[in-house]
């Protein structure tokens, strides 16, 4: 399986907007589900490349810095879960009417939540568009996130922002009412929210925000698919409402790769994906090790890693990923952190 | 209270309604508003050019709400209203249709996207209230 990282995409919204690039906005969510992945460049032979004139080089560089930007990516086996998973519950829940199961994905960050619950989305819909394909009334799916320190209404506003539905002055009532309407008339099947560990069931504003999403999962005849980083050990599950919420969604928890023969062909899988003149094939899973040392596993991580590492190396004319080159990559904290203790902890056996 | 998103035209409405041959603003907004489980009276007031000003119509977001070009918006409601930067400049514009048409109070309404109490008013006094 080969999927498509999030990326910002080419304008095809309003301008002036910059809604095509959220996915918090239908038509940021169109965009994301109607792009297709860019077709590899063709390496051109070494000396025709070397022969290059300046304006074809530019030309000939830039094309593929824009390729590295949005590399593919190898499915992991933990997509590939979440994907099935996810399918099987909307066929199971598509004729109920009541009790209708969920999905909650967990884990910690970096661990590719947000792109499988992406991924599947953009599957659920395209499948969606192909048995409707004249109705552009139609939205199969809703992808929201929960905000910090959100409150009831706020949740509901992220719903209205998402259609496009005005919402100021509007009180939660009617703006719930306007989502579930046009949610219903609308044909929406999935219900994406992301980043449910902002809801804190231990506070009163938080057992608030689980209500009104209870309340969107009753009212809105679809499949809830929740991610969040965590969240059985943040106490997403505890309590009356917890266990409420428990028992209507399966769980699948993401976490980070082990440094084994999985993590190794990730590592060359993704390197089959890059469009180097002089990369040397193999380099990338001969370094699997120093990969994992320096991302913790997280292939969120590993793919700013190596993509980062593949535009300067097409920026500094070198052409090819070395660890000397990975070595000037500065990536996410959490996983420098990782690197320096455990660096300091061989240093000090 | 302002409209926090007042600068930017809005996005378009999840439920597209093309316009039906006879719509005027006023129905057209009503068809609109109830397809998006919307009240009518809540998508006028919001499509107000200032949030105090109930007089003016910012025709440019309704085709945003839309999903329409202006101009084919315009084609296709019968007697759109002229996009008026303020209420002079529409007091002005009633004045002279008056003057120069002599319609009724209704029709000048629904030419200038306002209503018949204000178009009277208009007639009425030279300093209407602004």
């Amino acid at each position: 399986v080969v999927t498509t990282l999030l990326s910002p995409g080419p304008a095809t919204g309003r301008p002036n907007h910059g809604d095509h690039r959220l996915l918090t906005t239908l038509q940021g969510w169109r965009a994301f589900t109607t792009r297709t992945a860019a077709p590899a460049p063709d390496l051109l032979p070494r000396q025709r490349w070397a022969d290059l004139p300046s304006p074809e080089r530019d030309a000939y560089d830039d094309d593929r810095i824009a390729y590295h930007v949005r590399l593919p990516m190898v499915g992991t086996p933990a997509l590939q879960k979440i994907v099935a998973t996810a399918g099987q519950l909307v066929e199971l829940n598509q004729d109920a009417s009541s009790g209708r199961r969920g999905l909650i994905v967990s884990g910690p960050a970096g661990t590719g939540k947000t792109t499988a619950i992406t991924m599947f989305g953009k599957t659920h819909e395209a499948r969606d568009r192909r048995g409707h394909p004249d109705n552009r009334n139609r939205i199969p799916v809703i992808y929201v996130t929960v905000p910090p320190a959100a409150t009831p209404r706020m949740l509901a506003v992220e719903f209205a922002r998402f259609l496009g539905l005005p919402h100021t002055r509007l009180n939660i009532t009617y703006v719930i009412e306007a989502v579930v309407g046009v949610a219903v008339d609308a044909g929406v099947s999935l219900v994406c929210v992301d980043e449910i560990h902002n809801l804190t069931l231990a506070t009163r504003t938080g057992g608030e925000v689980s209500d009104t999403l209870k309340y969107f999962t009753e009212r809105i005849p679809a499949t809830f698919v929740l991610a969040g980083i965590d969240v059985a050990r943040n106490g997403l599950f505890t309590g009356t409402r917890g266990q409420q919420i428990a028992g209507r969604h399966n769980l699948i928890e993401t976490a980070p790769f082990d440094d084994n023969s999985e993590w190794k062909r990730l590592a060359a899988s993704l390197e089959e994906t890059l469009r180097l003149q002089h990369h040397a094939p193999g380099t990338l899973a001969r370094h699997s090790s120093y990969l994992h040392e320096r991302t913790a596993g997280m292939i969120g991580s590993l793919s700013h890693l190596i993509r980062a590492a593949a535009i300067r190396a097409i920026k500094d004319g070198t052409e090819k990923i070395t660890k000397k080159t990975m070595q000037q990559i500065a990536i996410d904290h959490a996983a420098e952190t990782a690197h320096r203790t455990r660096r300091s902890a061989s240093a000090g056996r | 209270v302002t409209h926090p998103d007042r600068e930017n035209p809005p996005r378009p409405l999840p439920i597209h309604v093309p316009p039906d041959p006879g719509d005027s603003v006023t129905t057209y907004i009503r068809r609109l508003a109830r397809a998006n489980h919307l009240r009518p009276a809540y998508l006028r007031h919001y499509l107000n050019r200032i949030p105090s000003d109930r007089h003016t119509l910012r025709f440019d977001w309704l085709a945003a709400l839309a999903d329409t070009p202006v101009v084919h918006l315009r084609q296709a409601l019968s007697h759109p209203p002229p996009d008026y930067p303020d209420r002079p400049t529409l007091f002005a514009a009633i004045r002279a249709d008056a003057r120069a048409n002599t319609p009724t109070i209704a029709a000048l309404a629904e030419r200038h996207g306002t209503q018949n109490y204000l178009v009277r008013l208009v007639l009425k006094s030279p300093n209407p209230p602004t």
